[in-house]
This record gives structure tokens, C-alpha cells and sequence, in this order.
């Protein structure tokens, strides 16, 4: 029996496109702000990533990327292996996402009367077609989970289970989000996982060595977290509590004391989050409705993740959905607070003169906005009322 | 059946939303430009326009 959603869903979603459509224009019109624009959203910078990543599959030693995941690697080495160019490679990932995004609407179609049109542009939003136009495979792990979130929701556990496992090898970090799955699994499914996993292994090791492919992705990722993260790139992608931290040292102390001090921070804040993001977790499975803890679950994720980029606010869509089709009432704080989240505040740019380092203003009022939706879903939340997956 | 009209819609919605933002961003660009230097830099239009599905 599908369910009545009501007219708030198409009124946010319209709010949210259009508020970064003017975003953009005023961005683009006032001076100072207008530094990001420029360097953002034209010329090669914003189209060559998905290149690179490319020939960095291609030739491996000489890593010249950041966001290679084994899957990413594989995939690349069939492709090469096939003899198929970069821009057709480019056209064919485009498609597997407007794909993935047409069998996205058509299962949520089942379940909720919805106006699609409002989906679609919630779809294909600013962290979504930037990830895209970058090559990251967020975007492509994010519909999988997607998919995986809305079988789980229709009561089917193994049919969500393995498009969660296909989630999980675009992008491993998705792995995190497997305690939501806590309460629905059993035996039976999680041998069928495993029996999944084996075969798409397999598949892979008949093309190169998966040792290899980890080797790239983890180069790939240490140097990542050498430029943005112990770098001062950091200061201007992250979305976390640790971006709070590092965007007000830089303010506080000059460019060398910062980095030391955040530096030592970040090492002991990567042996340590994951305790705190695994008891809340833990504790949402037990407590609260499936929609709240998916929320919980991601945007906690969000906000303790040091190495968390924009286009991970994207994930944050789904929760929302599932809140605004149950209870818009109760969660309109939570949503309008997600969606202006997800706008992409690093066009606003303020430069600190004296240290020569760019700050975004995101970087200091999405963690707070964060943490407060958190908060406000924690002191809400219906304790278990609702139905859950068994 | 459901599915592939959901399909061609989705490729429709990607096409358009992509054509909003390349059209905002050469507009927003034409006018900075218009408004700094009283001309529109022509060639650099060109060049994103030859530059945007190409490496």
C-alpha cells in the first residue's frame, strides 16, 4: 500500500535548487566571493579529475589522484583491458548514474505517491553532478546505498544486503553504514553476502591482483590526507568536527603553530572517533525507528569522519526523504537544517590576510548545523515506535 | 514499462539540470566580464564551450 507524501517534499526541494541557483549568482556578482567561483566552477579544473583518475589507473606507480578505491582501480584496468577511451569511459559512468537514478525513482514510486519531478532535481543536486563532473564514486556508491536503503525499507533484507555489498566495493567507506543492517540480518543472509563477495572478488582477481589495487587505493588516500587533511587544503572540503577545530586554529594561531597543533589533534582523533561514532550508532539501532537512525547513523558519520568531503551530504538525502514522507511535522527542523547543509556554502570564501590561508565559511557552520540536527533527532525520537525491519 | 519511462526521464531531468548550470555559469561569466570590462571575452566562452565534455 503506497504512501500519501505530501506537498512539503516538492516546496523543500524547489527551495533548496533555487536557493543555490541564486547562491551562485550572488556569489558570482560580489567581489571577494566571487575568488571560488572563478576557480571552482570554470575552466579544466572542474571537469579534469575524472581524467586523471583515469590515467592514474592507467599508470600506476606515478599517482598523481586522490580518490582511487580498489573498485575503481579494477574497474579502470577492464576497461584499458578492452581497449575503451576516456571519454566514452566518461559518457558510460554518467550513464550507470542517470540509470541508477531512473531505477531509484521507480522503486520509490511503489512506496510513496510522489511528485518525481522534485526527486529528480533532489537527485541531481549540487554535491551529486559535482561528484559526477569530478569522477568521485561517491556518487555511484551513494545510489547503490540508496537503492540498498529502499529494499531494506519494502522489508527485503537479502535483495538490500547485496546492493549494500555492491555500495560498499564503489566506495569502501559505505562499509560504516553496515550497522544499520544490525537488526535486520540473519544466518542465512549474511552467508549469501559472503558467498557475493567471494564471486565479485573472484571477478576482480581474474583481471589483476586485489593486493595491487589496495595498494593504490591506500597511496591514494595517504596523500589525500597529506594535502587536506595534515595540509591547508583541509580547511576548505571538510565538513567535521575536525574541519571545525582546524578552521579555528588557523584563525587563532599563525599557518606553522596550526598545523602542528592540528596535526597532533588529527592523530589522536583518527585512534578515537570511531569508538564514539560506534556507540551512538549502536545505541540509535537499539532505540530509534528505522528512518531516525539512518539519519543518525549518516550524519554522525558526517560529523566525526576527519576525512569527510562535500559530496558525502549527499547521503543525507535519503533519510530526509523517508522523514518527510512519515512525519514532515515533527522533522521540519531537521530537514530545512539538512538541506541548507547540503548547499554548497565553499563558494563563500573569507581570506585570513595575514596567514595567507583561505577559509570557508562552511567549514565552520556545517559541523555546528550538524550536531544540532543530530541533537534535535536524538531528543525527538520516538524510541522504537515505529515499524521496524525484522 | 514503469522503469524505462522512469529512465528517459532521469536522462531528460540529468540533460537539463546540467544545461541550467553550464548556461548560468557562461551568463554569470558573460556579464562579470561585461561589467569589468565592457566587452565579452569571446574566445573564452569558446574555450569552455570546446572544453566542457573534452579532457
Amino acid at each position: 500500500m503506497p504512501q500519501q507524501i505530501d506537498h512539503h517534499l516538492i516546496k523543500i526541494t524547489k527551495f533548496y535548487f533555487f536557493s543555490f541557483v541564486a547562491l551562485m549568482a550572488i556569489t558570482s556578482f560580489l567581489d571577494p566571493l566571487a575568488y571560488a567561483f572563478g576557480n571552482m566552477m570554470i575552466g579544466r579544473g572542474r571537469f579534469a579529475d575524472f581524467y586523471d583518475i583515469v590515467v592514474v589507473a592507467k599508470n600506476y606507480p606515478n599517482i598523481g589522484s586522490y580518490c582511487v578505491t580498489p573498485w575503481h582501480y579494477s574497474f579502470y584496468q577492464i576497461f584499458d583491458q578492452f581497449k575503451i577511451n576516456a571519454n566514452s569511459l566518461f559518457i558510460g559512468y554518467n550513464f550507470i548514474i542517470i540509470m541508477l537514478a531512473g531505477m531509484v525513482v521507480a522503486e520509490l514510486k511503489k512506496i510513496f505517491q510522489i511528485n518525481t519531478n522534485s526527486i529528480y532535481l533532489l537527485i541531481f543536486s549540487y554535491p551529486v553532478l559535482f561528484g559526477l563532473w569530478r569522477g568521485n564514486t561517491e556518487v555511484l556508491s551513494f545510489l547503490l546505498f540508496f537503492l540498498a536503503t529502499i529494499y531494506l525499507y519494502q522489508q527485503d533484507a537479502t535483495k538490500s544486503f547485496k546492493w549494500y555489498l555492491l555500495s560498499v566495493f564503489t566506495k569502501p567507506n559505505y562499509l560504516i553504514n553496515g550497522v544499520i543492517y544490525l537488526s535486520a540480518i540473519n544466518k542465512k543472509i549474511l552467508l549469501q553476502g559472503i558467498l557475493f563477495v567471494a564471486i565479485c572478488f573472484l571477478l576482480i582477481y581474474s583481471f589483476d591482483n586485489p593486493k595491487h589495487a589496495v595498494d593504490v587505493s591506500s597511496a591514494c588516500l595517504a596523500k589525500y590526507i597529506e594535502a587536506y587533511i595534515s595540509g591547508d587544503g583541509g580547511t576548505l572540503f571538510n565538513n567535521s568536527l575536525y574541519g571545525l577545530v582546524k578552521s579555528t586554529l588557523y584563525s587563532l594561531y599563525n599557518y606553522h603553530d596550526a598545523n602542528i597543533i592540528s596535526n597532533t589533534i588529527y592523530s589522536h582523533f583518527t585512534k578515537y572517533w570511531w569508538l564514539i561514532f560506534g556507540g551512538i550508532s549502536f545505541y540509535a539501532v537499539r532505540k530509534y525507528s528505522y528512518e531516525e537512525t539512518l539519519f543518525i547513523v549518516l550524519a554522525s558519520f558526517i560529523f566525526l569522519y576527519p576525512v569527510s568531503a562535500d559530496y558525502r551530504l549527499a547521503s543525507l538525502c535519503i533519510p530526509v526523504l523517508f522523514m518527510t514522507a512519515i512525519n514532515y511535522e515533527k522533522w521540519k527542523f531537521v530537514i530545512y537544517t539538512t538541506l541548507v547543509i547540503m548547499l554548497p556554502k565553499h563558494f563563500i570564501w573569507f581570506r585570513l590576510t595575514e596567514l595567507d590561508v583561505n577559509v570557508t565559511l562552511n567549514s565552520f557552520a556545517n559541523p555546528i548545523l550538524l550536531l544540532i540536527a543530530i541533537t534535535t533527532v536524538f531528543v525527538k525520537g520516538n524510541n522504537g515506535s515505529s515499524a521496524r525491519v525484522s | 514499462m514503469g522503469a524505462l519511462q522512469e529512465l528517459v526521464r532521469s536522462l531528460i531531468y540529468f540533460l537539463g539540470v546540467n544545461l541550467i548550470f553550464f548556461a548560468l555559469t557562461i551568463s554569470i561569466l558573460a556579464f562579470k566580464t561585461y561589467f569589468v570590462m565592457n566587452t565579452v571575452p569571446m574566445e573564452m566562452v569558446v574555450t569552455i564551450l570546446t572544453v566542457w565534455p573534452q579532457p
